[in-house]
């Protein structure tokens, strides 16, 4: 508690002031938190997605480090919707084919937005054993 | 809607030479949008032909993947070398 609201209560339990104008005060010391502190920001939604990767070809090393807005995935998923269902079930199987479980034509804005919302508060880290990394997270 | 990136740049580096570049791709946008009219009407007659095209929402939607693209990079090194994307 600071300083000032100390004094304050002190005033009101000395009953030199009365409550409402120990609440006047009390307002006019501003929206300050107690200890000081000023109250924190509630937490940014994420914009963009980053992917940073270290790794070797031969014995040379890389870095790529990409950064993509979440704005952008989001208008692609909407994109994605306006497929002909000919071309969904092609792209479906293609990702079969290499291993990839995914309807296209179930992608919906919605179901992205609850991703990203969880994308904000997750980090993948994977080491690889000859000190390769990918690092996938939202900022 | 968000207006396309209207600036690239790019900065590319090897060991034996270095570019840097800035890029007006809000020229390239002004001239495609003077080329593209003629493939625009012949969207829309396809779009006739096969009624599932929505050309309006194709095109809604190319220019809102274009508008969301500003902010993307790209930074690709290695020792010696290196190649840079920034859209803004």
């Amino acid at each position: 508690m600071t300083e000032e609201r100390l004094r304050i209560l002190n005033l009101l339990a000395e009953g030199k002031i009365d409550a409402k104008e120990a609440a006047g005060l009390l307002d006019a010391l501003g929206g300050a938190a107690p200890g000081g502190a000023s109250a924190q920001p509630a937490a940014a939604s994420p914009r963009y997605l980053r992917v940073l990767v270290e790794g070797y070809e031969g014995d040379q090393a890389g870095k790529v480090n990409v950064r993509v807005p979440l704005d952008l995935v989001r208008t692609g998923v909407r994109l994605a919707a306006l497929l002909p269902p000919g071309v969904q079930e092609q792209i479906n199987q293609a990702l079969q084919r290499n291993g990839v479980e995914l309807d296209v034509s179930k992608l919906r804005a919605e179901n992205l937005e609850e991703l990203v919302e969880h994308l904000g508060e997750l980090t993948v880290d994977v080491d690889g054993a000859r000190g390769e990394k990918v690092r996938v997270f939202c900022e | 809607m968000r207006l396309p990136p209207l600036v690239a740049r790019v900065r590319v580096r090897t060991p034996r030479h270095a570019l840097r570049l800035w890029l007006p791709l809000f020229l390239v946008w002004a001239l495609l949008a003077v080329l593209l009219l003629p493939l625009l009407l012949v969207l829309r007659i396809a779009a006739l032909v096969v009624p599932r095209w929505s050309l309006l929402a194709l095109v809604r939607g190319g220019c809102a993947v274009l508008g969301e693209a500003r902010g993307t990079r790209v930074l690709v090194e290695r020792p010696g070398a290196e190649i840079f994307v920034s859209l803004s």
